[in-house]
């Protein structure tokens, strides 16, 4: 009964899932759509039950036979995939026919349970079906515009990525399994700081891993596809991907790597083995950083560019990562929360523009003022909560000595800034989209803005949080 | 202090701000011009509480504010920043009383204004280098837009240049603040802290050998300010600034976010890195001395009111530099004063600028036919304002410009006596331009009509400049006397630690 209460917003998805669907069966042209009110309320109450569940305090215990984990760090993550949700339906894109919008909601709550999934599994098959739903419920919601030749490349091409990706993780799985009999990551990670993998082997499954890992990341090599998919994408759901699925990816590579090949320490992790696994780390978050911000400096077309700034921000969150240090974890989550508000930003006023800024400024100057506040926090501009995000995550580097990391991240803020510069350029002057004053596009966009502003202001409630969230770090005997 | 005089002077102007949104346009000047002065009251009010006798911060407030990373709500006023804080309370109101008459956008260009003047008072008060560097990044964002939306015909790529420009100097600055923290157990933020020295030993490996870190530090940031002061050669974008910015945005730029550079350097320098400036002294002076040459050089050839502000701009930041690269009393002192007089006379000249500007509708005062204006006789105020002007700047016996010269070049004297020749070279180039100028536009028989003279409000704008190049001409005592305390106090220090 437990293990059934510590689920219940799943269950409430899953059940707004099926009223949804049965919804769209039973429609018969009826001009009242319900679909999203229904959805949104749904979210709602998941969204509450989550924050209940948050606040008497997870209990930090497998449940499912250690499938599935139900501590701080995956209801932070509950939380940050419902908020995303509801953002993403009260601002739908208009281009979906009203016939189809049961359809798309449908898929925006399957795609949602497919991220809460991602951020709670802590058993290999069970992460290997997670992984697959993501692509699944990614290349749907990707492809609703498939009539567009570019949005079906898109989704075509993420669909072979995440398949591939998904096809290294099955791998490095089971070559994990069979070194140590057990599927769940608390009984390998015991297993494997009993009896360390050969040099070798450790190299080929932590490899086969982080490759399983980089494609709903957006890591390099898979970086160089983002803009391709984003590109082709309604603006709302391209938005929707690029924050839902990259988040899910993290939450899972966090949970995954961090619980099985290192051990917990007072405030950093170990490596177990021989092999030191944050050289391949840094050699990728390298090359992410380096291809997001020269890529994003180079681009014509907005969508790209947004596209790579996103892909920089995915080599910035990994330093989280390789430093291997609880304080830099906490920052990349604050990370996550700052870039949630500013890429839904980003994309609700782009997606108005339809990528066309030019003249932004004079035609519609508090959207073009909010456009770019919302693209400077991204890139970590001084005065804004993105900075404190690009200093914690930086500064990690640098205390631990990752001095190169560092030097790499940094140029990469200011190839980040170029890039604004750039698009900051065009939404001076005259032409482009002209745009009627509303109400409820400032009101959205005010909703957006003032979180940032107090996250500005009190920046060290969602530091903690965020250090609170991270239940799970406290290594095996708390997952046990 | 129990009145928050800091945090007034600093929030006042965003909560301006932040009403801007909700007033209509027909009152948004008077809230805006309301909420300026308000906050220069504040200000106003914490220059004349600030004890003389003593060099330690005051009026401060400290409040925790991201306490995971030691980061503090760190706020004093001292001998450093105390003039800046007075020349930005007057520097504010005037700017937004220029733009009284604009018809476009007067919203956003207020808003911009205010926010502007919060993030300069911000950055000069704080004593904390993650709440400075906040500001200081914070100050740049106003400018692109003030010069995209408002500004010339090739307002694009000025604003853009102009952004670029901040970027790169805010990534060098943010490279040293990373390093400067991470460098300290435990580590802080605080200025204060930093300053006790612990920072000194620490030092970081660079290409396989150890580099000191107040070295790298002080080159970073050293490297940042000048890129956003502008110290030649990294004055390009400067100059477009110049060129296409209107004349309000060009005073904020030259007579605000300079001074308030240049301020932050000399804390810096003074108060983290004493070892690397007793070390390079001769290198700042030098290169102090190469930017008030090139200046003033480029000064003489400038045909444009514009561009000849920008060069003055250069030329006198360059002893501004030269002053604190002496390490004798009468030149810190000198150069913290002059900053004070830098600043004012850039915003009389900005504001004489706005008035032929208004005026001829072209800032060219030589080189094509009919821009010889010769308008004396029929503006007489404007040019006894540009003779007070050009006077102060060019430190004439009883203007504010005086007193600042003739300190930094007696401590410049005594520390190297040859700088005073390249010194006094270029004060000739920059008598020669200004009085070209003045020649040009006010002496002679007039050939176009200049239309009418200043009216009530741009009198009531211009005159509390010229009371005060006046006033710190004839009697610079009370002001010195709020700047003494401390840069003794750092100097004494400052040789102390080199014996």
């Amino acid at each position: 009964m437990k293990d059934v209460i510590l689920i219940l917003p799943e269950i409430v998805l899953a059940g707004t899932f099926a009223l949804v669907l049965l919804g769209e069966m039973t429609r018969f042209g009826e001009s009242l759509h319900l679909s999203v009110f229904i959805a949104l309320a749904g979210l709602a109450i998941a969204f509450i039950e989550t924050c209940i569940i948050y606040q008497v305090g997870a209990p930090l215990v497998p449940i499912f036979h250690g499938a599935i984990v139900v501590d701080g760090f995956s209801l932070f993550f509950k939380c940050f995939f419902l908020l995303l949700a509801a953002f993403h339906l009260i601002t739908l894109p208009d281009d979906i026919p009203r016939a189809r919008l049961s359809e798309y909601c449908a898929l925006t709550l399957a795609s949602v349970m497919a991220m809460i999934l991602a951020s709670e599994v802590a058993e290999m098959f069970l992460g290997f079906l997670s992984l697959l739903f993501l692509s699944l419920t990614s290349f749907f919601m990707l492809a609703t515009r498939r009539q567009s030749i570019v949005a079906t490349e898109g989704s075509m091409k993420l669909l072979l990525a995440h398949t591939l990706a998904t096809g290294f993780f099955l791998y490095g799985s089971g070559l994990l399994f069979a070194a140590t009999g057990c599927g769940d990551i608390t009984s390998m990670q015991a297993a494997l700081l009993a009896h360390p993998l050969p040099m070798h082997v450790q190299v080929v499954v932590f490899t086969l891993f982080f490759l399983g890992f980089s494609a709903p990341l957006g890591a390099f090599p898979f970086s160089l596809i983002v803009p391709d998919i984003l590109e082709g994408a309604a603006i709302p759901t391209a938005g929707f991907f690029a924050i839902g699925s990259r988040t899910a990816g993290m939450a899972m590579t966090l949970r995954f790597i961090l619980g099985i090949f290192t051990h917990q320490g007072d405030q950093v992790w170990h490596v177990v083995g021989d092999w030191n696994f944050t050289r391949l780390i840094a050699i990728v978050i390298s090359l992410t950083l380096l291809c997001g911000g020269i890529m994003a400096t180079m681009q014509e077309s907005l969508k790209r560019m947004v596209g790579y700034l996103i892909v920089a921000e995915t080599g910035f969150l990994l330093i989280g990562l390789l430093v291997l240090d609880k304080i830099a974890v906490a920052a990349l989550l604050y990370n996550l929360v700052i870039e949630l508000f500013a890429l839904c930003g980003i994309f609700y006023i782009l997606a108005f523009f339809a990528g066309d800024v030019r003249g932004m400024l004079r035609s519609a100057p508090f959207e073009g003022v909010c456009f770019v506040v919302f693209f400077l926090c991204l890139v970590g501009a001084p005065g804004l909560p993105g900075f404190l995000g690009k200093f914690t995550l930086i500064g990690a580097a640098v205390h631990h000595k990752r001095f190169a990391i560092a030097g790499f991240a940094i140029l990469t803020m200011l190839l980040g800034h170029a890039a604004v510069a750039k698009l900051s350029y065009q939404m001076i002057g005259d032409g482009g989209v002209a745009l009627a004053p509303s109400r409820s596009r400032i009101g959205v966009l005010l909703c957006l803005l003032v979180p940032l502003i107090l996250l500005t202001l009190f920046s060290d409630t969602l530091l903690l949080f965020a250090s609170r969230s991270l239940g799970f770090l406290g290594g095996a005997e708390i997952l046990m | 202090m129990k009145y928050h005089m800091i945090s007034w002077m600093v929030f006042l102007p965003i909560i301006g701000t932040l009403l801007q949104v909700f007033l209509p346009e027909k009152k948004s000047k008077w809230l805006a011009l309301g909420s300026s002065l308000a906050a220069s009251v504040a200000a106003l009010f914490l220059v004349m509480s600030l004890g003389t006798d003593s060099a330690d911060p005051q009026a401060g407030e400290v409040f925790a504010w991201i306490g995971s990373y030691a980061i503090r709500y760190d706020m004093a006023v001292d001998g450093f920043n105390i003039l800046v804080v007075l020349l930005l309370a007057l520097l504010f109101p005037v700017l937004i009383a220029c733009e009284w008459t604009r018809a476009e956008g007067v919203k956003g260009m207020y808003s911009l204004f205010l926010l502007l003047q919060a993030s300069l008072f911000g950055a000069l008060c704080a004593q904390d280098l993650f709440l400075q560097f906040s500001f200081w990044g914070l100050s740049a964002l106003p400018f692109y837009f003030l010069i995209g939306i408002w500004g010339g015909e090739g307002r694009e790529k000025a604003a853009f240049r102009t952004m670029m420009a901040s970027v790169v100097g805010n990534s060098l600055i943010f490279a040293a603040l990373v390093l400067i923290y991470y460098s300290l157990e435990p580590h802080t933020f605080s200025i204060h802290e930093i300053a006790q020295g612990a920072i000194r030993q620490a030092v970081v490996p660079v290409f396989g050998t150890s580099v000191k870190v107040t070295t790298l530090a002080c080159l970073l940031m050293c490297g940042g300010l000048a890129l956003r002061a502008p110290v030649w050669p990294f004055h390009g974008w400067f100059i477009e600034a110049a060129e296409e910015a209107p004349p309000s945005v060009l005073v904020a730029l030259a007579a605000g976010v300079v001074p308030v550079a240049l301020s932050l350097f000399v804390r810096m320098s003074y108060c983290l890195f004493p070892d690397v400036l007793r070390a390079h002294a001769p290198a700042l002076v030098l290169i102090g001395l190469t930017n008030l040459f090139m200046g003033a050089l480029s000064a003489v050839a400038q045909k444009s009111l514009r561009t000849l502000l920008a060069h003055v701009c250069i030329s006198e930041l360059g002893l501004i530099l030269m002053g604190a690269g002496s390490l004798s009393p009468e030149g810190l002192v000198g150069s913290l004063y002059q900053v004070l007089m830098l600043g004012i006379g850039l915003a009389g000249f900005g504001i004489f600028l706005s008035l032929m500007t208004d005026r001829v509708g072209s800032s060219v005062f030589i080189g094509t036919p009919g821009t010889s204006h010769k308008l004396g006789m029929q503006a007489p105020t404007i040019a006894v304002v540009a003779g007070v002007v050009v006077a102060s700047l060019l430190g004439f016996p009883g203007f504010g410009g005086f007193v600042g010269h003739a300190l930094i070049m007696i401590g410049g004297f005594s520390a190297r006596p040859w700088s005073i020749f390249p010194l006094s070279l270029s004060f000739l180039l920059v008598s020669a331009a200004l009085f070209r100028m003045y020649r040009s536009i006010f002496l002679g028989k007039a050939q176009v009509s200049g239309g009418p003279d200043v009216s009530l409000r741009e009198q009531l704008a211009i005159v509390p400049l010229v009371i005060l190049m006046c006033v710190c001409g004839i009697y610079p005592k009370p002001f010195i006397e709020m700047i003494r305390p401390t840069a003794l106090t750092m100097l004494s220090l400052l040789h102390r630690d080199g014996e």
